[in-house]
Parts: structure tokens; sequence; C-alpha cells
């Protein structure tokens, strides 16, 4: 019956015809698409910056067979990853020495440094104004984000002064670093700043930085809703882009000393350097003539250097295994069959509050309930959208190995989930998903569609409860966890604020599960 | 945009038509492109990708002047548009 709900609401999009293939976007010969969707949070402007580089490394018409990425750690440190162009991915803060060495070795080369603010002007300060100094031919593209964004949001050397960070709840205390300035005092010879919401003048400014000779560095203001707006109220990326419509104002050429970003205070952009300055190579060559390192050397001329995982030239790294094929269920021996102990699987992507739920769970089994009980995470790099999962056993005796191997009740909230997890679970086992976000394969009957997302974001008008009310259905139908030990679990566990609303959700998740007609024999726990 | 007279000049311009496309599963619903779009053509639909975010839809496609700025500020490179060219 869900399932027709599910199609009825099947709509078509008005006047956009969507489609599956890759290599449509006019950007796609740029990029590796097999690892998109990127690791980047909704909203980060992150793509937005990528996007208008690629554009101008289109525009500018250099050959893409002479430009080399290179990219330090952080969320912006994925850039080189994402780019179908010679691309190294360098230790943190370590992005502009190793492309001054590639320049140096080979300078017919455009070398494009883009990296984060944490990379570039913290760990790798150093590196920036000596870069800069020398007037190194690098083109620096600093993606400032105010904060340590991958980490979980610290303060970093950009972060304005009273702004809150994961480790400035009060706001900060210091005074933060003004990119343009630190550049253009330490030589640089082409320094800009936009924010990702300035795209064209970002991709002109780019496309600029590409063909000025010299360290040439352009600062891109981009919003970290999930870390830094999150703390700053501004939690969606939209609201961090309208704060820059607000706020941003345009003055070329004005004086590096007095482009300082205030929290509150407005944004100065526009292109603050423009000089001419001999850079490290033209000296090089006027001293000793044309130098050609890579050849003088004979690097040029020796045999490649063979590979322990061969792979062909212009193919990517291999990529892991391919998902586990959602095959039929895992036979357990009987013996197995009679337990004691039950072992639970909550998968779905990064930002669903899986691992909230695994605790909530665990927490009302251990705590409430007074059962032995386990809990293993894993979760990728990204702060959203990333795989996740939460795996529980819940024992009558003390458990001795906490990995889930054939779970017993599993939540499916995300198709990528399901493809890879279905094949684990025991052939009797409870298994719930997601009734909007994961289509099972047409031959597996045992899937119970439970709309949590529908009902989260319909019924209760915020999305982020759809844990709470798969929860809830959970607890009805597995018989697991008593429904009093989980309502304490979640006032326990949820911010502070919301434990209406997921009480609510709870209470709706139950109800949901209560009206279903499978729920009398479908118990697994 | 309402024109309080027509230019006089007005059949030396072509005025280019775009086609939006959307690679579904790429969006993450920011909504950057409903957003600034200066011709007010997107809104956000009722649909949703396999990962829950809601696609954006065109409330009125023939308005669309292939300016490229959603495609340019769409950080999932979801959105393009195609035509617009120059006769």
């Amino acid at each position: 019956m869900n399932r027709d709900l599910v199609e009825n609401e099947e709509l078509e999009l008005a006047g956009v015809p969507t489609v599956e293939e890759i290599g449509l976007h006019p950007l796609d010969y740029l990029l590796r698409t097999e690892r998109l969707p990127h690791i980047w949070c909704p909203g980060c402007g992150l793509g937005t910056a990528l996007s208008c580089f690629s554009s101008a490394l289109v525009r500018s018409g250099l050959d893409l067979d002479k430009v080399a990425v290179v990219s330090g750690i952080g969320c912006t440190g994925r850039v080189a990853g994402y780019l179908r162009l010679d691309g190294f991915h360098t230790t943190h803060g370590r992005a502009i020495p190793f492309a001054t060495g590639l320049k140096l070795a080979n300078q017919d080369l455009k070398v494009v440094v883009f990296s984060g603010d944490g990379d570039l002007i913290a760990i790798g300060g150093n590196h920036f104004i000596h870069a800069a100094r020398r007037n190194m031919d690098l083109t620096v593209i600093c993606v400032n984000n105010f904060n340590y964004g991958m980490t979980g949001g610290q303060v970093g050397p950009t972060t304005p002064s009273e702004a809150r960070t994961s480790t400035s709840p009060r706001g900060n205390l210091e005074h933060p670093f003004n990119i343009p300035r630190l550049a253009a005092a330490a030589g640089a010879t082409y320094v800009a700043r936009w924010t990702v919401l300035h795209a064209r003048r970002l991709e002109k400014s780019i496309h600029k930085a590409l063909l000025k000779p010299g360290f040439s560095v352009v600062e891109v203001i981009s919003p970290c809703p999930t870390l830094y707006g999150r703390f700053n109220r501004k939690k969606y990326g939209l609201d961090m882009m309208e704060y820059y419509h607000q706020k941003a104002v345009i003055r070329h050429g004005a004086a590096p000393w007095e482009v300082d970003i205030d929290l509150g205070g407005e944004i100065i952009c526009g292109e603050f350097v423009d000089i001419e300055r001999p850079t490290f190579q033209e000296r090089l060559r006027e001293r000793y003539g044309e130098l050609h390192p890579s050849e003088d050397l004979g690097l040029l001329n020796r045999p490649p250097v063979e590979l322990d995982v061969p792979f062909a030239a212009g193919e990517s790294l291999p990529l892991p295994a391919e998902p586990r094929p959602a095959g039929g269920p895992v036979r357990i021996p009987s013996e197995m069959a009679a337990r004691t102990s039950t072992e639970v699987l909550l998968c779905g992507f990064g930002g669903q509050g899986i691992i909230l739920s695994g605790r909530i769970t665990g927490a009302a089994a251990a705590l409430y309930d007074g059962r032995e009980v386990t809990l293993t995470q894993s979760y990728g790099p990204e702060s959203r959208g990333g795989a996740c999962s939460a795996s529980l056993i819940i024992s009558d005796q003390p458990i001795s190995y906490p990995h889930v191997t054939h779970p017993h009740v599993m939540v499916a909230m995300s198709q990528e989930a399901y493809t890879t997890y279905r094949g684990r679970l025991v052939e009797d086992g409870l298994l719930l998903v997601d009734a909007d976000l994961v289509e099972p394969s047409p031959d597996d009957h045992l899937p119970i569609p439970v709309p949590a997302t529908r009902i989260a974001e319909q019924e209760l008008g915020r999305r982020i409860v759809a844990n709470i009310v798969m929860l809830g259905a959970l607890t009805a139908l597995s018989g697991l966890v008593s429904e009093e030990a989980m309502r304490k679990a979640i006032l326990d566990r949820v911010p502070k604020g919301t434990e209406e609303l997921n009480m609510r959700a709870f209470e709706a998740g139950l109800s949901y599960a209560a009206h279903l007609p499978q729920a009398d024999g479908a118990s697994g726990g | 945009m309402k024109l309080w007279r027509t230019p006089l000049d007005l059949d030396k311009f072509h005025i280019p038509h775009g086609e939006i496309h959307l690679i579904k599963n790429r969006c993450k619903g920011c909504e950057l492109c409903v957003r600034y779009c200066p011709r007010d053509v997107l809104r956000i639909s009722n649909v949703m990708n396999e990962k829950g975010y809601h696609l954006p839809e065109a409330i009125n496609p023939d308005r669309c002047v292939a300016c490229r700025l959603c495609e340019l500020l769409c950080p999932e490179f979801c959105i393009y548009i195609t035509g617009g060219e120059q006769p």
C-alpha cells in the first residue's frame, strides 16, 4: 500500500527534463565524474568555486595538458581529486612547496594551488609568504571559509574576532589574518578577493590570475553552512549567500590594509593589487639562460617507473570493490537462530541522524532496559551526504566481539545503504526502509517501507526528525527495546528545545507502525 | 521586466532562449539556482531525488534567456543550459 502512495507522489518536474547520464554538463569533461556527487555539504561554496575555476580555465585557452593543480588537506584539498587534470593532493600545508618544485622542474607547466585557508594560511603560512616574496610563478586560489571545516569547525587564523566556532563558543578572542594584506605585503603581483556569489567576477578574476606572470592570489570567500554558519546563525548556504549579498561591496584598488573582515561588517571585494615584478623564473633565466632541469638531468628520457599496482595511463586510480549485490539473504546455522543477542544495523547517509539513532537505541537498551550493548559506527570524512552506519549488538550476556556480521534487524535510510548491506541480513530478519528514498529490488519481499522522511517533513515540518520517526517504527515492529526506555533515551540525547518535536516524531513512528498490517508477523527481535 | 514603451530598435536585438536540464541525482537542494535566477524561472518542487533533496522545477521556462548564472553558481554541476546562441 505504501508503494502505491509513493507512485502517486512521482510528480513530473515542470519544464526541466532530468537526465541520468553523465558527461552532458558542459564542464563534465574537466571533471572526474565518477566521483560526483562530490563530498561537499549542501550549500557549500566549494562547488561554485570549482565551477568558476573550471570555467575560467576553459576561457583562458591554456593547454590543459600543461596545467597542474595542487591541493593540500581539508575540504578544499579535495579539488585536485575532482579535476580531470594532472593534480596532486599533498600533505597538510605543503601545497605551495610541492607546486614550487613542480614549476622549477618543468617550467612549461601552469601550476595552480587550490586550497583552503586552514591549509595555506595556517600550517602553510610560511610557505605562502616566502613563495610570494620569491614571486614564484604560481596561481594560488585560497578558499576562505573562516574555520577548519573538515575537522569539526575549529577556530582558525582567518576566523573573524568574536565569531563563534566549535572551539571558541564564546566568540573568538584573536585578530584574524587579512589574506590580501598578507599576500600584498609579502610581494604578490596580483591579489583579488571575491565571494562565491560574485561568480562571474570571480571567474574573470581567476582567468586574469591564471595569465598573470608571478605569484597571483585570489581569495574566495565561501560559505561553510554546516559548521561556521551553524555556529553563527546562518545554517543554510542560502543564508550565508544572502549575507554576502547584503554585505559585500566592490572596491577595486582598495588598500589591502583596509580590507579586514569583521564579524557583521562589510566584505570588501575587488582587485587590490596588480603590479609587475620580475618572477623567480625570469631572474633564473637572466642569470643562467634557458634552464630545463628535468631535461638537463635526463629525467624526461628515463623509462617510466614500474608501479606495483598496474593501471593504464589516463585511467583513474582503482576504485573500491563493487558494493555487494542485493543477493538472497544469508543462511545462518540454526543454533545461531536461537539467540539471546540481536545484531542491529542502522544505515543511510550522513546528516540523517543515523549515528544518533544508534546512540539512542543503545542507551535505551543499556541504561533503561538493563541489557548489554555495543555500538560501533562508521562514516566518511563528509559532514553531510556520505555513507554512514551504526552497528549495535543488544544481548543478555556480556558481548565479547562487537562487530556486526549478519544483522537480524536492519534499517536502511538510503538506496546506497540498502544495496550495500541487504545481502548481509539474515533470512528471517526485519528490514525497515525509507519508503521514498529506497526502491527495493522487485523480488525482495522483506522490506517494510516506512515513509519516515515524508512524515517528518509533511506532518512534523522538520525533516531532521526522520530518524526519530524511524526509531518509533523500529521500536513498535521489533520489540527490541521498550517504548518507555526509548522515550527516556530520546529525551536524554536530543538537543535542548527540541524534546517536544522529537517526542511527536517518535509517537508518529509508533502509530504508523501500529497501523501497518504486517506489524504482527514481521518481528525479528 | 516591464517596458514602459517599446524600444525603437527592439527588432535589432535577438533575445536568446535557453533550455534547462538537470542531472537529477547530483542535486543537493541548496536552492541557489532558484534564489539567484534573475528571471525567476525556477522554484523548488515536491519531487525528491534518491538522496531526498527537493529538485528545482521551471515555473516559467519560456522566460529563460540562457544567462547561465545557475550553471555557474550550481555547486553540484547539476543544472545546465543548452541553446541561447545568437543566430
